[in-house]
């Protein structure tokens, strides 16, 4: 019997140019566990799914804390919005834990990567569906 | 349940902050990951990079 997992988005502000709050905007950011080879247990950390990212996508600025010396993965240019490429170092072996269920996947670590972003391969494909209910906010995972 | 935004994290925007396990506040805050997880080592938190607030993320 498939297992569902229901999240749901995270509520942001936002502010004009002086910090002053003029609306709300809603994410699906999810919590998430990260493990290397058995190594340290990084989180929860915060990702962003991203139905239109490709691959996961993480800042590099988190894999000293993994035990992963990013710049030794295979190198890969992702493209994103407005053209901008970036550089990135993809490493596999990489486990994700979310809500009690855990995957083997890979990661695009990258040092101008900001927000980790969990995309099309490595995160969606891990999945039998993923369904997002915008007017309740919600994110639910079938496993 | 919808959930409401984290209190006072309209202070953070592009930042790494470390969030209480109830979500109820920003316990730590840094411009680096690695500042804010030395601050916070042991602590029951979860680490977030905010998103610019100013703007339309888009990424």
């Amino acid at each position: 019997m498939a297992k569902t997992i229901k999240l749901y988005y995270q509520v942001f502000p936002v502010v004009d140019n002086f910090g002053k709050k003029i609306g709300e905007v809603a994410r699906p950011f999810v919590n998430i566990v990260l493990n290397y080879k058995h190594g340290k247990m990084l989180g929860p950390m915060w990702a962003l799914i991203d139905s239109g990212a490709d691959y996961n996508l993480f800042p590099a600025e988190i894999t000293p804390t993994l035990g992963i010396n990013f710049k030794k993965g295979a190198p890969k240019t992702n493209e994103g919005i407005g053209g901008k490429r970036v550089k990135t170092y993809r490493h596999r072996g990489i486990k994700i834990f979310i809500e009690g269920y855990s995957f083997e996947t890979s990661i695009d670590f990258g040092e101008e990567i900001s927000v980790p972003l969990l995309g099309q391969q490595g995160f969606f494909d891990k999945f039998k569906q993923i369904t997002f209910k915008r007017p309740q906010e919600e994110i639910i995972i079938t496993v | 349940m919808k959930q409401k935004p984290i209190k006072g994290i309209e202070k953070y925007s592009d930042r790494w902050v470390a969030i209480s396990e109830d979500r109820s506040k920003i316990v730590a805050a840094s411009k680096s990951f690695n500042d804010l997880y030395k601050k916070v080592v042991g602590k029951k938190v979860s680490f977030m990079r905010v998103p610019p607030l100013d703007v339309a993320f888009s990424p």
